[in-house]
């Protein structure tokens, strides 16, 4: 979809003039309505389902491998898929970079030892089951997704649930293959819920730039008139890296002023705390039936 | 005013009551066999007492009837393809589907944006099966109705229409693949300026003698049959007697509001006007200066609509205005982003249009 | 280097023979010592591939780059472009033994394989497609005036000719924006303003070891307004693309040292500006 010049000069003189006002009536803070819940596939060890009022929707699913290896780096893997996109675009490329990259700085390994030899490995799988129809003509380019895989890992790693060891932890000296109890009312959850061990993957946020506006979560209408955006990742209550700018619209857009950075970093400190709270009710909700999701 | 709100989906059948299994089950199976046994029965559905079908239902034996769109025939019997409502006209005998894309007619008032430029035509998305197309005759040209067409038109199309442009024009003819021949050959069609866009699903616009209505608050709507809305500022004086001029009910309220003594005879001066009006302003792509209370109403006129479109409520300018004042209620436009908040605005319209019967 | 021509666009296929010049023997070298990290001297030739329309060599220390750009030619896409379609392509060359470039995308099939092969690379120094990717078509866009240029479309082709195991990511990606941005001016398309990517290693004046430090990564031109005093004069520029990867140093918060980092990359962005453009001035 193209806007024509009427429109986006509406939403874009909306959006930097000095009360800025959203094409959906949002405060530049303000989230669209999320509908998510997790931990309903069965196969996997933590899966979530998140999606947004236009029909964007993210499926993700964690399963754990047991492995022989001492390397943190390959602990985690994580694989993206978008319907009606190749796998080696950039877009799909660079999303998985990102989210690896910001899961591994944030993860605590220590979640993901068994014993002094043998590792947990993640592999997280994300689908994303819209693509716009017309995305290939548009003059976005979709990163504005990124939030919304991020939340999804999030709330999969959080439904996480791991079987319980029954063999030995320390195992340095025997030759033995770790077992695991066969009752998975025994499991445990990967990220630890009690206060001392646990602690928050990664989240990214998205925030969107017009003149000298920054609004979080930038509906696609908005991404064609966005200057520019920042790519911000948030874990255990601070800001961290990776953060990166990303083009958001291929029509309009223009240069960062540093001190914009700065601000969209505010943004994000200002609205991390509730976004973590919602997310964390929504996974720390049972469900009973694996019907309900849909 | 929470910046973020997530919930787990609910599921829209949740009250169906859950039925024993096992019985069901049993009929359902014992219904099979016979269906392999026997040919089915063909039972009579007789026109008279049931217009909802749904596909693959007989709709009638009685071979005279001609089968229109949503039906198929098949061994003198006319079976429904769709699942909507039975419509005769005369002996003609059709099924108009509940839900699905639009389908242009002649006559409709739709909002359509421009995706491509061929020869001597634009190509229109209108959410159709098909693009519908406006040829460069059928748009006022710059400098005057009285104008040909020239090759110098040609050449330039792109100057008066390019893509992404969003255009309010009628439905000239449509052709038997579905697809539709579309014009803008009056004042009140043409190009967009000054809103903001919204797509609903086409069957929730109930079909209105007008589609473009001035609403309280400064603000107009253009409520296209396909579905497609735009919602602009007014337009000022001059251009607005233009408008009321097409619509009588309006023209009779602008006629007792304007201080310049407005009659409907005027409204024919148009040959006149035409010209002065058309020049290269109609395909202008700036904006106008809108003031930020105009904004504000356009998109909490806006929000209304999505929360008409969210309740499944059919939408005309009546209930829109009645969301509005509702919504007016709730305080803040952002608020009006949540869904409970959409829910319950549909709940009150539904109330409040109870009261009145 | 260039596709097929099937339609003949380029002249004869045999018009122009395939012949490199010898970096030694041209004479119009011009060496430029240029005070960018490490204190290296960093050479620079231009135009060195008569078929691009403009193209750019660099070596600092071991890493060879070369970037060159194609265009703006015709496209022949069926659906209109009211602005120049950009293409960037990154290729790592074969020879690069000492380091892997990562495989973003690990086949199932050799997963294992793969991950042996990438355990004894440090984060640090692996090389990344899809950022350097993505931050040179952030920049790149932000840089062309592509709507002087509707209905064609720009390539840019980079290669990482060779690179040794001590210099940094982010140190490469700097290197090869500037590869770029130079392949850029020499080509003569249309950019807003001299654009300079510099990395920038902000070590924070508490922490007591030098090395574990931020790094911040930019690319930024001068914007359209200037100011005669230049500490105000720094929020004048403008940042084209910014990497901030993952830091040595977790424990310090990283927002509280932004704001420094920048105004320090963006001085060192200038410094090397002002040599690159006399640089070009000379050279052009």
């Amino acid at each position: 979809m193209v806007l024509s010049v009427a429109e986006s000069a509406f939403i874009y003189d909306s959006l930097v003039s000095s009360h800025p006002s959203r094409p959906d009536s949002r405060k530049p803070t303000q989230y669209r309505p999320l509908k998510a819940n997790c931990g309903f596939l069965p196969n996997s060890n933590g899966s979530s389902r998140i999606y947004n009022p236009d029909g964007t929707e993210c499926i993700s699913s964690v399963k754990a491998k047991v492995i022989r290896s001492n390397n943190i780096s390959d602990l985690i893997n994580v694989e993206i898929n978008i319907f009606g996109e190749k796998d080696n675009t950039t877009l799909c490329q660079h999303l998985t970079t990102l989210i690896k990259e910001s899961l591994n700085d944030s993860f605590d390994f220590n979640a993901l030892k068994l014993t002094d030899k043998y590792y947990f490995q993640l592999y997280i799988d994300i689908s994303i089951l819209y693509l716009p129809e017309d995305f290939r003509y548009s003059s976005y380019t979709f990163y504005s997704i990124l939030s919304l895989i991020s939340m999804g890992v999030y709330l999969a790693l959080k439904s996480a649930k791991l079987p319980l060891l029954v063999s030995d932890k320390k195992d340095f000296e025997v030759e033995e293959e770790p077992t695991f109890s066969d009752d998975w009312e025994v499991s445990s959850y990967l990220i630890p819920r009690d206060s001392i061990s646990t602690f928050q993957p990664a989240l990214v946020f998205i925030v969107g730039i017009a003149g000298n506006t920054v609004i979080i979560d930038p509906s696609l209408e908005e991404e064609h008139v966005l200057e520019h955006g920042v790519c911000v990742t948030w874990s255990n209550s601070k800001i961290t890296t990776p953060i990166q700018s990303l083009a958001l619209s291929t029509s309009n857009n223009k240069a960062i002023k540093p001190n914009l950075v700065i601000k969209s970093m505010d943004l994000v400190e200002q609205v991390a705390g509730d976004v973590i709270n919602a997310l964390n009710t929504i996974s720390e909700q049972e469900i009973d039936e694996f019907d309900v999701v849909f | 005013m929470s910046i973020i709100s997530i919930t787990t989906p609910v599921s829209k059948n949740s009250e169906i009551e859950n039925f024993s299994k096992d019985d069901e089950d049993e009929s359902m199976y014992d219904d099979a066999i016979d269906g392999v046994l026997k040919k089915p029965e063909k039972k009579y559905i007789g026109i008279d007492n049931r217009s909802i079908v749904t596909p693959g239902e007989l709709i009638t034996e009685d071979a005279t009837w001609m089968r229109g769109h949503g039906t198929y025939y098949l061994d003198e019997h006319t079976y429904s393809s769709v699942a909507g409502m039975i419509s005769k006209v005369n002996k003609l005998l059709s099924v108009t589907p509940f839900k699905g894309r639009y389908r242009p007619e002649t006559g409709d008032h739709i909002v359509g944006r421009v995706i491509g430029i061929s020869n001597k035509r634009w190509k229109v998305e209108l959410g159709a099966e098909h693009a519908g197309v406006l040829m460069l005759g059928a748009v006022n040209l710059p400098g005057g109705v009285l104008r040909r067409k020239s090759d110098n038109d040609e050449l330039q199309m792109r100057a008066i229409l390019k893509e992404g442009d969003l255009l309010n024009c009628e439905v000239q003819s449509t052709f038997s693949d579905g697809s539709a021949s579309l014009h803008t050959r009056s004042l009140k069609y043409g190009k967009l300026r000054n809103g903001m866009f919204l797509k609903v699903n086409s069957s929730l616009i109930v079909r209105t003698k007008n589609h473009m209505h001035d609403l309280p608050g400064g603000v107009s709507i253009i409520l296209g049959v396909n579905g497609y809305c735009w919602i602009f500022k007014t337009k000022n004086n001059v251009e607005n007697k233009i408008n009321a001029a097409t619509g009588k009910a309006e023209s009779e309220m602008k006629a007792a509001s304007s201080s310049k003594g407005y009659s409907v005879g005027m409204g024919s001066l148009s040959i006149t006007r035409l010209e002065e009006e058309s020049s290269w302003e109609i395909y202008s792509d700036k904006n106008d200066i809108i003031s930020a209370n105009i904004k504000e109403t356009i998109s909490r006129y806006r929000s209304c609509l999505v929360a008409l479109s969210f309740c499944e409520i059919a939408i005309d300018v009546k209930r829109l205005v009645k969301a509005y004042e509702i919504s007016l209620g709730y305080g803040d436009v952002n608020s009006l982003v949540s869904e409970d908040i959409k829910k319950s605005i549909g709940e009150d319209l539904i109330n409040s249009e109870k009261m009145r019967g | 280097m260039n596709t097929v021509d099937r339609r003949r666009r380029l002249g004869p296929s045999n018009a122009i023979p395939l012949s490199f010049p010898s970096v030694e023997s041209n004479s119009d070298i011009e060496n430029t010592s240029v005070s960018s990290f490490n204190e290296q001297k960093l050479f620079i030739q231009l135009s060195n591939i008569p078929t691009a329309t403009g193209s750019s060599f660099l070596q600092l220390g071991n890493n060879l780059l070369l970037a060159s750009v194609y265009g703006p030619r015709p496209s022949f896409k069926r659906t209109f472009n009211s602005k120049a379609v950009l293409k960037i392509t990154f290729h790592s060359s074969p020879f690069l033994s000492s380091r892997q470039t990562e495989s973003t995308f690990n086949n199932n099939n050799n997963n294992n394989n793969n991950n042996h092969l990438n355990s004894d690379i440090d984060p640090e120094y692996q090389i990344v497609n899809s950022v350097i990717l993505s931050t040179l078509e952030t920049a790149c866009s932000n840089l062309i005036l592509l709507d002087q240029y509707p209905k064609s479309s720009i390539d840019i082709f980079v290669n990482l000719i060779n690179t040794d195991k001590s210099t940094k990511f982010i140190e490469l990606l700097s290197l090869i924006h500037t590869a770029v941005n130079l392949a850029l001016i020499d080509s003569g398309i249309s950019v807003k303003n001299f654009p300079s990517s510099i990395v920038s290693s902000s070590s924070s004046s508490s922490s007591s070891s030098s090395s574990s430090s931020s790094q911040i990564f930019i690319n930024s031109i001068h914007s359209d307004i200037y100011d005669n005093d230049d500490e105000k004069d720094l929020q004048n520029e403008e940042l084209l693309t910014f990497y901030i990867p993952k830091s040595t140093n977790n424990n310090t918060n990283i927002k509280s040292t932004l704001k420094d980092s920048i105004d320090d990359a963006i001085k060192q962005s200038r410094a090397l500006r002002s040599e690159l453009s006399q640089f070009c001035y000379n050279k052009l």
